[in-house]
């Protein structure tokens, strides 16, 4: 049973008694005496009941335990007082209100101490009364209060800002894979910025495809922009003034006379009358890119935009590991650079960018850049990270959804309660207790209610799981080192 | 003065029937007459003294303590809980607590049944169950004020040893006044009362003994402090039968909850006078 304690602010207390079986994140609902209005709470803290003389009884408690006991009590007593020991006052958070069988967000009532009741709800139980209707309902995990499905609407992370944060090893590949699964299986088109190579799906399946950059993922020199391969000169590979100027110049020449390719830049630089330590700078630099096999004189094995323009649901990962960072930011840049161009000629229908620790091969003002413009191009973006200040607070700011695994660090869980959606007692009491595969989701995707979930893991996808070395071993016999 | 009054005891089905279950004269019950001569500081030069050596029999310890608590009014009566609980330690060292109660009593608001009745009478009951359990032994009891007469029915051969926690004066750290600093026992000719200290450097304590059969103090105290460890010169079984029989404030909300559920009594907690009339601060 629950009543009513106390409110302060926008927290309630609420005794249960006896205790039950409350646990951070439940949902409660407030009625307020026979009106048709109620208060939707969820629990962010639970603790015992101050009752006089505690001490002493957990004291005597551990007394107890030394001496044989026998007890000549009435039954009835001993039940209540083990009840009122174990009682537990639940502080709870409003999240709105159910009126007229519909949830709002505004809770800007108080209801009637004396006759309100507190019972508990579920999550489905209140989504039933928000009436929004799904258009593309997808169970993306399993809810931590009554072990019921949380089906999102994938529809809500189309034009969206997304964040999956979390330390490693909570869970967030798996659910970027089951999203990115949902995805492809409905029709949408996906792009992953895969730095550990891991969305490889079990058996082959042609809506995903992997892009191995020098592999299979090349670019034709040719079809470069000018701006590019010049910012992959001066930015990434610290190309001075007068040897920018130089090569501008002879790609120029070679991109008038329709001659632009690798072996004409090399030879353009050779017979070019240029100063040596320019002709050495450039040469040296072409060396490298020609080597990386990224940018080839060969028109490209897969097309990115021409995968993407395929029907049916695809997903292109982009594999990064081992690539050298000035490769990584190169191929990025050139991907989305396609993609973008092909968006605004209006060739491309809008896609999902998944980018994992986007700020190791981009820039932040690249990305807030793209979370600008993503709305107007047709990117719907989903961040995946490990190090929640890594991305800025403009990015956070914009964010319609957040997926949050376990954090322990104080100073991460400080730094996400200033910038999330969910005040910073909520985040702390649930995020920091969170175990493996399980997290927070606030904003959007869950109707802006702070939503525990257990994520369910997909068995399409192969790679990312932690690889362990005792766990493997333990599997085998030890070789005892004990002698005989 | 002495008349005949219905007291009712509470939840107590299947646990005891206490002796005043009906009909119940009333009278005052003991309250510590025959202590006029009791030892004080000034006695010290005239008073006989004895070191307890280490050399005392170990036998088993039983002590027994009660606690009361006023629970509150409620449809013309006063309810009052009270739990006793007897510590029995065995010459091998081995504890055993047996608890009864809480129970509690239902008694007329206009009776003269004072408060801490329910407590005497569930402490006369703890007690003999005390002495069927160690009838070779030392019975322990908190506190010196129990007539000479209650205890005459007592066919065990137990010592009882009755300790006050009300701790004469000790002196400049523990040892003025001539207190020896070793554990010893002062006794006052033909009188049970003594001054005893029972480990070295613990509190010197106003002690009482009674028995059937002539005893020496100093060989009961001594076998006392054999059997049973002490902390700060105070029993470790006494220490516990307190800390058992306490009626706690959660364990006193809980007695009131299952009044009500029970019974149907809603109880109104006992007006505080002192805090009413002079405010909780200085009340």
């Amino acid at each position: 049973m629950f009543y009513l304690l106390s409110r302060f602010g926008e927290d309630y207390e609420v005794l249960e008694l006896p205790a039950g079986r409350s646990h951070v994140g439940d949902f409660l609902a407030l009625k307020d005496g026979n009106d048709d209005r109620s208060l939707v709470l969820q629990v962010v803290h639970i603790s015992y009941l101050k009752v006089p003389g505690e001490l002493e009884e957990i004291i005597r408690m551990a007394r107890a335990s030394n001496v044989l006991m026998d007890s000549q009590s009435d039954e009835l007593f001993e039940q209540i007082r083990e009840e009122v020991m174990n009682s537990k006052v639940l502080r709870c958070k409003v999240r709105g209100s159910v009126m007229d069988s519909s949830f709002t967000g505004n809770a800007l009532w108080a209801p009637s101490r004396m006759s309100a009741t507190l019972v508990r709800t579920t999550l489905r139980e209140i989504r039933r009364t928000v009436s929004e209707e799904q258009m593309i309902p997808f169970p993306v995990g399993v809810l931590l209060d009554d072990g019921s499905d949380l089906v999102i609407d994938l529809a809500d992370l189309d034009g969206s800002l997304t964040l999956i944060l979390g330390r490693k090893g909570a869970g967030k590949s798996t659910l970027a894979k089951s999203l990115i699964r949902g995805l492809a299986e409905n029709g949408a088109k996906s792009v992953v910025l895969d730095i550990n190579n891991e969305y490889m799906p079990s058996s082959k399946d042609s809506k995903f495809v992997q892009l191995d950059p020098g592999r299979n993922l090349t670019f034709e020199l040719r079809l470069m922009p000018k701006a590019v391969f010049l910012s992959l000169l001066e930015d990434l590979m610290d190309l001075p003034q007068t040897s920018m100027l130089e090569i501008s110049r002879v790609w120029d020449r070679l991109e008038a006379s329709g001659r632009l390719s690798f072996g004409g830049l090399r030879k353009e630089i050779i017979f070019t009358k240029m100063n040596d330590y320019v002709k050495d700078a450039l040469t040296r630099r072409l060396e490298v890119i020609a080597n990386s096999g990224i940018i080839t004189d060969s028109p490209a094995r897969i097309g990115v935009v021409s995968e993407l323009q395929r029907s049916g649901g695809r997903c292109l990962s982009i594999f990064l590991r081992g690539l050298p960072s000035m490769f990584k930011k190169l191929v990025i840049e050139l991907v989305m650079k396609n993609i973008v161009q092909a968006m605004e000629r209006g060739a491309l229908e809008p896609i999902f960018l998944f980018a994992e620790e986007a700020h190791i091969y981009q820039g932040m003002s690249f990305w807030e850049d793209l979370v600008t413009r993503m709305r107007h191009l047709g990117v719907s973006l989903v961040f995946v990270t490990n190090e929640p200040n890594s991305l800025s607070n403009f990015i956070y700011r914009q964010a319609d959804s957040t997926f949050l695994f376990n954090y322990s660090n104080d100073s991460d869980l400080g730094f996400l309660a200033r910038v999330t959606q969910v005040d910073s007692e909520s985040l702390t009491s649930f995020v920091r207790g969170l175990p493996e595969l399980c997290c927070l989701a606030v904003g959007k995707v869950c109707s802006n209610l702070p939503v525990l979930f257990r994520v369910r893991q997909d068995e399409q996808f192969v790679g990312g799981g932690t690889k362990l070395f005792f766990r493997g071993r333990l599997a085998q016999p030890l070789k005892s080192s004990m002698p005989g | 003065m002495t008349r005949h009054t219905q007291v009712e005891v509470l939840l107590s089905e299947r646990i005891i029937n206490l002796p005043f279950g009906s009909q119940v004269h009333e009278e005052e019950h003991p309250d510590g007459h025959g202590l006029s001569d009791q030892i004080t500081t000034d006695d010290v030069e005239t008073c006989e003294v004895a070191l307890l050596g280490g050399s005392g029999r170990k036998v088993p310890v039983a002590a027994v303590d009660c606690s009361n608590v006023h629970l509150g009014f409620g449809g013309g009566f006063s309810y009052e809980a009270a739990r006793a609980s007897i510590v029995t330690r065995s010459a091998a060292g081995d504890t055993h607590v047996t608890r009864i109660g809480p129970l509690v009593a239902k008694l007329p608001t206009d009776s003269v049944l004072s408060q801490g009745y329910i407590l005497y009478a569930l402490e006369s009951f703890a007690q003999e169950l005390a002495f069927d359990q160690v009838r070779e032994g030392i019975v322990l009891l908190d506190g010196i004020a129990l007539a000479d007469g209650a205890l005459h029915q007592v066919s065990s051969r137990a010592k009882v040893v009755g300790l006050s926690k009300t701790v004469p004066p000790q002196g400049v750290h523990g040892n003025g006044f001539g207190f020896p600093s070793e554990p010893f026992v002062m006794t006052k000719r033909h009188s049970n009362l003594c001054l005893v200290r029972l480990s070295r450097g613990g509190f010197v304590l106003r002690g009482r003994v009674w028995s059937r059969r002539s005893t020496d103090m100093p060989s009961v105290f001594s076998s006392l402090s054999a059997s049973d460890a002490s902390d700060m010169g105070y029993p470790d079984t006494l220490r516990l039968a307190h800390m058992f029989s306490k009626i706690l404030p959660t364990e006193a909300i809980s007695a009131r909850i299952a009044i009500t559920e029970k019974h149907g009594v809603r109880l109104s907690e006992p007006l505080d006078g002192r805090k009413l009339l002079l405010g909780s601060m200085w009340a």
